[in-house]
């Protein structure tokens, strides 16, 4: 069944547009990674599906329903980021006392061993944490709440290493322990990749793919070689990236297909990509890299 | 498979109002503070003097109507204050959805109004403890409310909505501010343009002069209230939350 | 038009400030304190107020001065006014008994009475003459003072009566010391609320009447023009 089903989604801020005909779909009790760059529509697009803000055109269902205004959408979803905020007349003890009556399936259990382990002070009020301690406290009460759909963004934002290490070991624990669809947003792929079954990747506002992780991985090969031979080997083919090794020699990155074998042949020398390659090529402006601005 | 939890609006509205009676419970300090204001500014609210055969009389009568009108102010500002960005983003944090986060600000600004109301009736009673212990004046027999319970409850009453509809009125204000600030601006030079026309006086008279009972003048009050929390729910129907 | 204009805003001035100066109130006093405290200061402070609603009524009141109501007043009002109408038609025998306060004679040793009001008020004081047929000098005198109440304060005992002297042919008048009573009222009304100010007499204005029976052949001088015909 479908968690999320998006239809031509737009969304504009004034004279530019957030989102472009987004259209996915996820389905249920999955991780998925939702990645671009700085910009690219990932905070405007979880909001959306969180009924936080309206869409300007298009169709957006949650649970089957368009979670503007919905209440189902909202018992059964939590948007996580750095926004988040909450009363500051309530300690984070409070806070997380209060929490049950509106989530039905809050973990009371999970989230003070989560409170403890993390040191966190129960007297505190939320606007005075630390940038870091605010994103964990945030990280607890969003996995605790147990929403059928909880989404992250940019979660780690201000931890520190050992506690993004921590916080996604827990999202994982969690996650088997009682599966449900959960959506992060990143733009370091990297770090979240060990988690991920899916892939959703977005640039400027448009979805550039959506895959599981494998399928990513194998999305794009490398080539190197001599200059002239790169450019036989991917003449026609859509070359994501590509840049002068050398005096001779040439680096391209570009989807996989038929020809690589002949490549190989060749003597092409063919280098696997990593998923965060792929998205970074995938949704990097030029063809050239930084080096080009220094030419 | 997925399991939704179902929730009612109602649920959601209660569990609502609980969680911002906690949260704002510091207004406490805001309404003593106004209140004890009240109180100063009450003895001799009204004062009048007149000399017959060389005697001056004067008579100051000490009543609730400073402590109110101060307690009113209250309700303006915190009607307003709860539209602000931060309280409204609060509810998002949990499950909320606005037309619920309407709901629950009008019932928890009732419950306020229901304490500020009763509160501010009694704090005359503050004042008449403190005035016949160090007052040397004499004192005219008052009104108790044991002499008209039924008028006693019939002013708190009235005290408790006309509360209720002055924070309703900085609510929709505070609502119409967030939402567009042109529209506010735009609402704001009607009402003066509407208050300076006669007849808007004249309506104006009807719905609050022209009563044959307080009762009447409550009814329409709180009708009024309704109308404009009605009004600020339609508007913040469309108001985005942590953009 | 410019006139309502006026109003409008120097009306509105202090509602603005009044809402400008309560918000900083509101925000800066806003998270004093943590939840526990704060349910303790609002049970405390209801129980507080209602308590003290509780002592105040339960305990022993200084004597107070009585409040008399609208037709009480009404009535002493149409007291006054009978007994003014009466006095004027010289039906002594019906004039109201409780009104009066001093009866003495004179005996005048000229043809001449002089009128004489030491004050600042000579309007509080009506002087009613009934000529008789008498060839002696004596004058029969009698004070009287109508209901006096302000606000429906009863305290019509408090305020002192005139004095009337004689220095040889002339009756002076003298107004009482000046002095000054406050009194203090507690209202459990609100008078924003109150539809039409329902007291229509604030006050029952009393007078100083002083009936004289005077021979017909004496002359009365009246500079003041104290005297009522």
């Amino acid at each position: 069944m479908n968690v999320i089903d998006c239809q031509k989604v737009n969304k504009g801020y004034r004279r530019t547009n957030a989102l472009e005909d987004i259209t996915f779909q996820l389905t249920d009790q999955k991780i998925t990674g939702l990645i671009g760059r700085n910009g690219a529509g990932k905070t405007t697009l979880l909001k959306i599906l969180a009924g936080l803000t309206k869409h300007k055109s298009g169709e957006v269902n949650v649970f089957g329903k368009n979670p503007y205004n919905n209440l189902l959408v909202s018992a059964n979803s939590i948007l996580v980021d750095d926004q988040m905020t909450f009363p500051d007349s309530l300690t984070l003890e409070e806070i997380l006392r209060s929490a049950p009556a509106f989530y039905k399936k809050w973990d009371t259990q999970l989230a003070v061993r989560l409170f403890q382990y993390f040191k966190l002070d129960s007297k505190q009020q939320h606007s005075k944490l630390s940038k870091g301690s605010r994103a964990t406290f945030n990280m607890i009460f969003g996995l605790s709440t147990h929403c059928e759909l909880t989404m992250f963004d940019e979660p780690t934002n201000g931890m520190d290493e050992a506690v993004r290490t921590d916080f996604y070991r827990a999202l994982l624990k969690d996650y088997i322990a009682h599966p449900r669809s959960i959506l992060i947003s990143s733009h370091h792929l990297s770090e979240i990749e060990h988690l991920l079954e899916d892939i959703l990747l977005i640039h400027k506002g448009k979805v550039v793919l959506h895959a599981d992780l494998d399928e990513v991985k194998e999305y794009a090969v490398a080539i190197q070689g001599p200059v002239a031979d790169v450019e036989k080997w991917t003449a026609g083919e859509e070359v994501l990236h590509s840049k002068r090794v050398d005096e001779q020699k040439q680096y391209a990155v570009f989807k996989k297909n038929s020809k690589l074998e002949r490549a190989r042949l060749e003597g092409a020398n063919i280098q696997m990509l990593t998923a965060s390659e792929v998205c970074m090529y995938m949704t990097s402006e030029s063809k050239g890299g930084i080096d080009d601005v220094f030419k | 498979m997925m399991f939704l939890s179902n929730i009612s609006l109602t649920s959601v509205v209660l569990s609502q109002v609980k969680f911002k009676l906690s949260a704002y419970s510091g207004l406490i300090y805001s309404l003593i503070i106004l209140q004890v204001l009240g109180i100063l500014f009450a003895t001799g609210w009204s004062s009048s003097g007149t000399s017959i055969n060389n005697i001056s009389i004067n008579l100051n009568i000490s009543s609730i109507d400073s402590g109110f009108i101060f307690v009113s102010l209250l309700a303006i500002s915190v009607g307003n204050l709860i539209t602000t960005r931060a309280y409204r983003y609060d509810d998002f944090s949990f499950v909320a959805t606005r037309l619920s986060s309407n709901i629950a600000n009008c019932i928890v600004l009732l419950i306020f109004s229901c304490y500020a109301g009763v509160t501010t009736y009694f704090t005359v009673y503050l004042m008449r403890i403190f005035l016949t212990f160090n007052s040397t004046n004499e004192f005219v027999e008052g009104p108790t409310i044991l002499d008209d319970p039924m008028n006693s409850l019939l002013t708190i009453l009235a005290m408790i909505i006309f509360l209720w509809m002055f924070s309703s009125l900085g609510y929709i204000a505070g609502t119409l501010f967030q939402n567009h600030k042109l529209l506010f601006f735009g609402a704001l030079v009607i009402i003066i343009m509407l208050l300076l026309t006669g007849t808007w006086i004249r309506i104006s008279e009807i719905i609050f002069v022209e009563n044959s009972s307080l009762l009447i003048l409550v009814a329409k009050t709180f009708g009024i209230a309704i109308l404009i929390f009605a009004t600020s729910t339609a508007i913040s129907n469309r108001l985005g939350v942590r953009v | 038009m410019s006139n309502t204009w006026m109003i409008f805003f120097i009306g509105l001035i202090p509602v603005v400030i009044g809402i400008l100066i309560v918000l900083y109130i509101t925000k800066k006093v806003k998270y004093k304190g943590s939840l526990r405290l704060n349910k303790i200061v609002i049970m405390i402070y209801f129980s507080l107020l209602i308590g003290v609603g509780i002592v105040y009524e339960i305990i022993p009141k200084e004597p107070i001065v009585e409040q008399l109501s609208e037709e009480q007043l009404q009535q002493l009002q149409t007291e006054n006014e009978v007994f003014e109408e009466k006095l004027l038609k010289q039906e002594e025998n019906k004039l109201s008994q409780k009104f009066l306060k001093e009866e003495w004679t004179h005996e005048l040793s000229g043809n001449t009475l002089t009128l004489g009001y030491i004050g600042n008020d000579s309007y509080s004081t009506k002087v009613v003459v009934e000529w008789i047929d008498s060839t002696a000098q004596k004058i029969e005198g009698k004070v009287y003072r109508s209901h006096i109440n302000l606000y429906g304060l009863k305290i019509e005992d408090k305020i002192p009566l005139h004095v009337a002297e004689w220095t040889g042919n002339e009756l002076v008048i003298h107004e009482p010391v000046e002095q000054e009573f406050t009194f203090e009222q507690f209202s459990n009304e609100l008078n924003v609320f109150q539809q039409t100010d329902t007291m229509e007499i604030r006050m029952v204005r009393g007078f100083t009447y002083i009936h004289l029976k005077v021979p017909k052949h004496i002359e009365i001088v009246d500079p003041l023009g104290l005297q009522m015909y």
